[in-house]
C-alpha cells in the first residue's frame, strides 16, 4: 500500500464508519474505485474543473496544518480536482446542492458565502444528521470526505514533498534510495524495510 | 432451472472447505466449491487493503446478518467472503495448537490428534520467529514488559518453492504482514489449499449464495443444493443492480464449510416444518463462543518507530496458554482497523470534531500507533447461552431467508478477564512510552467465533461425529469452526485446518493420518 492508498483507505474507513455505513460500505467502494482510476491517472486532471464549492469543501476538510512547515491545504494537492474527477459534473452539482441545503440551515447562507468556520459547521451538521440522510446522500458525503484526502501527501513537486515528509518524520532526504527514513537504526532489522516513497511520482 | 452433478459439493472455500476439498480432489473426487464471495488467485496477497476490507465485511454489506447490539455497538461477523475465506485477511496468524486446546469436552486428546497437528504445521509452514529477531516495535514492547514477549506463530514461506504449478516466494521479513504480503509469501487457504484443489481439477464457483440443502422426506439424505449465482461483483442492497440466477447442483456427498455463522443458518434454512436439518440434538446454532476483548489504542511518544512494521507479539510466561484467562497480544493494525477503531471508541460529537485538521493529525499518528487486543478465552464447559439462530421476529434478508439473529454476552468470568487483560496491556503500553493522555479503550468486542454445530460422539448433544459427518444425515459433513465442542484457546484457523485433514481421511476411509 503506498501513501496515496493509505490516505484513501484510512479516510474511507474513518468517514464511512463516522457516517454509520455498515462495514464502511460505500466509502470503501468509492475509495477502491478512486484508487483504480488514479493508478492510470494520478492527478485526475482530465476530469471537469472543480466547482468553487467543492474546492472550498475540500479545503475545510483538509486544511493546512500550522504545526507542519510546508503543509498544504487540500486544493494545493489537487484534492478538489480529484473530487471533481470522481464525482463528475452531475455528482458535483448534487454535492453543491447538498452543501447549500445544510449551509442555509446552519448559517442562513449558501455554502460558498460561508467563512471557514461556518463551512466546517455545515459539514459537521451533515454528519450529525446522518441518521436522517438518504442512503445516496450519505454515500455522496462519504465520498466527498474521502476523496478530499486523495493526493494529500503526493501531488506536489518533489521539493515540496521533501519539506513536508521530512517535517513529518517520514522521509530522509539524505537517503539516496528515496525511501522512508529508516526508523530502526541500531536494531536488528534496521536495513530490512526500504519502502519506496514514490518520490517524484508525478514528474 | 439448471442442474449439474459432482462427487462432492463444498459450501465455502475457506480454511475448512479449501483444505478438505484439496484432499478430496487429490484422491480423485470431482469437487465443486460453492463460494459466496469472489474468486481470487494466489497472487492476491492483499497488497490492496480495500479488497480485504470489502470482502472481510462483505456479509455486513450484504445485509445478510442481523446484529444484536452488544453494549450499544455492532460487532463484526469476522467472515472472509472470498476464496480462501477469512484466512486471506490480516497477518497470516496461525497460532500453533497446544495440549491445552484439547481438554474436555474436546472428544480427543492432543496426542490422538497430533498427527494432524504436525501435518498442518508442515503444510501451512507454521513458524515463530526467534525473539532476538523480532522487530523494533516488538523489542520496545518486550523491554516494557520486562521480557517474555514472543512472536505470534504465523504461516509463511521461509524458502521459495514451486508446488502444483504455482510459485511461492519467500518471506522477506519486511514485517508489514498486516498491510498484506507484497511477496505472496503468506501461507493460507488461498495460497496453499486452493492451488492444490485447482491442480486436481476442483471447480470453484464464485458468487454463489447457498439457499438450501434439499433433502429426502425424512431429512436423512441431502439430494441437491439450491444456490443463487450472483453478479460478478456481488451487490449492495438498495442499488437494485443485483442479477441472480437460481441453480441446483446434485452430488453424492455434501460439505458445509461456510463458517460458524453461516453453516448453522444454512441448516436452519434447509429444515422442514420448522425443524432444522441435522438438528435432532437441538444444538444447531447453539454454543456460539469466541474471544472477547477490549482494544486499547495508544500513541507512542517517540518518533523512531513504525509500528505497522512489527511482528504480532504476545506475552509468554504464563499468558501464552491463557493460564490467566487471556492472551496478551500487541497488534499491528491496518489503516481501516485503526480508523474504524477510532470511530468505535469516540462519541458522536467527538467524531464530528475530528473533521478537518484533527483528522490529519490522527492519521499522522498511525506510524506511532500501539494497539493491544488481548484475547480472553471462552470460559464454559462446552455449552454456552450464546447462539446464532433464525430471527425470532421473522426478519428476512433480501432473498426471503430468515436473518441470523446473534446473541453474544460474556459471562462473569469472561468479563473480568476482559478488564484484567486491558489493564495489563495498558500498563505495558505506558511503560513503552505511550502518551497517557491519548490512551483510548474500545468497547467489548469478540473475534474468532466458533461453535454452533458442535461435534461429539453422543448424537443427543452434538451435531457431527468425530469425523465431521452429521449424525442425522447420511451424506452431509461439516468442515469449519462450527464443530468446536468446547472452549478455544488461541487462533482457531490452525485447528480448522487440522480438522479438515481429519475429515478428509474419514470421508476417504484412509488410515490416519494423511500421508
Amino acid at each position: 500500500m503506498n501513501r496515496r492508498e493509505f490516505v484513501i483507505v484510512s479516510s474511507a474507513a474513518f468517514f464511512g464508519a463516522m457516517m454509520g455505513l455498515p462495514g464502511e460500505r460505500n466509502g470503501f467502494a468509492m475509495a477502491s474505485e478512486a484508487v483504480q482510476r488514479l493508478k492510470s491517472n494520478p492527478l485526475g486532471l482530465d476530469g471537469p474543473d472543480p466547482l468553487p464549492e467543492i474546492t472550498a469543501a475540500v479545503n475545510v476538510l483538509v486544511p493546512a496544518d500550522p504545526d507542519i512547515p510546508g503543509d498544504f491545504k487540500g486544493s494545493d494537492y489537487n484534492g478538489d480536482r480529484v473530487v471533481a474527477y470522481v464525482l463528475g459534473d452531475m455528482g458535483q452539482a448534487s454535492a453543491v446542492g447538498f452543501l447549500n441545503k445544510y449551509a442555509q440551515e446552519t448559517a442562513s447562507k449558501d455554502f460558498i458565502d460561508c467563512n471557514d468556520d461556518e463551512r466546517l459547521g455545515t459539514i459537521q451538521a451533515i454528519v450529525l444528521a446522518r441518521a436522517e440522510l438518504e442512503g445516496d446522500m450519505r454515500d455522496l458525503l462519504t465520498g466527498l470526505l474521502t476523496m478530499s484526502m486523495i493526493g494529500t501527501f503526493e501531488n506536489n513537486s518533489s521539493e515540496e514533498n521533501e519539506v513536508l515528509f521530512e517535517s513529518m518524520g517520514w522521509y530522509d532526504p539524505n537517503d539516496p534510495a528515496g525511501t522512508f527514513r529508516i526508523p530502526n537504526e541500531g536494531y536488528v532489522d534496521a536495513q530490512i524495510f526500504p519502502v519506496t516513497l514514490k518520490k517524484g511520482l508525478l514528474k | 432451472m439448471k442442474s449439474e452433478h459432482a462427487d462432492v459439493v463444498i459450501v465455502g472455500a475457506g480454511a475448512g472447505g479449501a483444505t478438505l476439498g484439496a484432499e478430496l480432489a487429490e484422491a480423485g473426487a470431482k469437487v465443486v466449491f460453492l463460494e459466496a464471495g469472489k474468486d481470487l488467485d494466489i497472487t492476491y496477497g492483499s497488497p490492496d487493503h480495500f479488497a480485504d476490507s470489502q470482502m472481510f465485511f462483505k456479509t455486513q454489506q450484504d445485509g445478510l446478518f442481523w446484529h444484536e447490539q452488544y453494549t450499544g455497538r455492532n460487532w463484526r461477523t469476522d467472515m472472509g467472503e472470498c476464496a480462501g475465506g477469512g484466512t486471506t485477511a490480516y497477518a497470516g496468524v496461525l497460532e500453533e495448537s497446544t495440549p491445552r486446546d484439547y481438554i474436555p469436552p474436546w472428544p480427543f486428546s492432543y496426542e490422538e490428534f497430533e498427527p494432524y497437528i504436525e501435518l498442518t504445521k508442515k503444510r501451512y509452514h507454521v513458524y515463530r520467529w526467534p525473539v532476538e529477531e523480532l522487530s523494533h516495535y516488538a523489542q520496545i514492547l518486550n523491554d516494557a514488559a520486562g521480557g517474555g514477549l514472543v512472536a505470534t506463530a504465523s504461516g509463511f514461506n521461509r524458502e521459495p518453492y514451486v508446488e502444483y504449478g504455482v510459485y511461492h516466494d519467500r518471506c522477506r521479513r519486511c514485517r508489514c504482514c498486516i498491510l498484506g504480503c507484497r511477496y505472496n509469501a503468506k501461507a493460507n487457504a488461498l495460497t496453499i489449499a486452493l492451488p492444490k484443489a485447482r491442480f486436481h481439477k476442483a471447480e470453484i464457483k464464485p458468487n454463489c449464495f447457498v439457499k438450501k440443502l434439499n433433502t429426502n422426506a425424512d431429512m436423512t439424505k441431502v439430494e441437491s443444493i439450491t444456490y443463487l449465482q450472483r453478479t460478478q461483483n456481488g451487490a449492495i442492497p438498495g442499488d437494485g443492480i443485483e442479477d441472480i440466477e437460481e441453480k441446483t447442483i446434485t452430488a453424492d456427498k455434501f460439505v458445509l464449510a461456510a463458517g460458524s455463522m453461516m453453516t448453522p443458518m444454512i441448516l436452519h434454512w434447509s429444515g422442514q416444518n420448522g425443524v432444522a436439518l441435522a438438528n435432532s440434538s437441538g444444538q444447531v446454532g447453539k454454543n456460539l463462543r469466541g474471544h472477547f476483548f477490549r482494544a486499547t489504542y495508544g500513541v507512542l511518544d517517540r518518533q523512531d518507530v513504525r509500528t505497522y512494521q512489527g511482528n504480532l507479539v504476545e506475552l509468554n510466561d504464563g499468558y501464552q496458554n491463557f493460564d490467566k484467562g487471556y492472551l496478551l497480544e500487541f497488534n499491528m493494525v491496518a489503516p481501516p482497523t485503526y480508523m474504524g477503531g477510532m470511530v468505535e471508541v469516540m462519541q458522536t460529537q467527538d467524531l464530528v470534531n475530528m473533521i478537518g485538521l484533527p483528522f490529519k493529525k490522527l492519521m499522522r499518528d498511525y506510524s506511532r500507533l500501539v494497539v493491544s487486543a488481548p484475547l480472553v478465552r471462552s470460559y464454559d464447559e462446552g455449552f454456552t447461552e450464546n447462539s446464532v439462530l433464525p430471527h425470532p421476529d421473522g426478519k428476512t434478508n433480501r432473498y426471503d431467508l430468515p436473518l441470523p439473529h446473534v446473541t453474544f454476552e460474556p459471562n462473569e468470568q469472561e468479563a473480568k478477564w476482559v478488564e484484567d487483560a486491558m489493564e495489563h496491556a495498558k500498563t505495558i503500553m505506558l511503560k513503552a512510552g505511550a502518551d497517557p493522555d491519548r490512551l483510548l479503550n474500545g468497547g467489548v468486542d469478540v473475534v474468532h467465533k466458533v461453535g454452533t454445530c458442535r461435534m461429539g460422539s453422543d448424537p443427543t448433544n452434538s451435531v457431527t461425529d468425530l469425523g465431521g459427518k452429521c449424525h442425522d444425515v447420511d451424506n452431509l459433513w461439516i468442515s469449519d469452526g462450527s464443530r468446536f465442542p468446547g472452549p478455544l484457546l488461541a487462533n482457531c484457523a490452525f485447528i480448522i485446518y487440522a480438522l479438515a485433514y481429519q475429515i478428509a481421511d474419514s470421508m476417504l476411509d484412509r488410515d490416519i493420518p494423511t500421508k
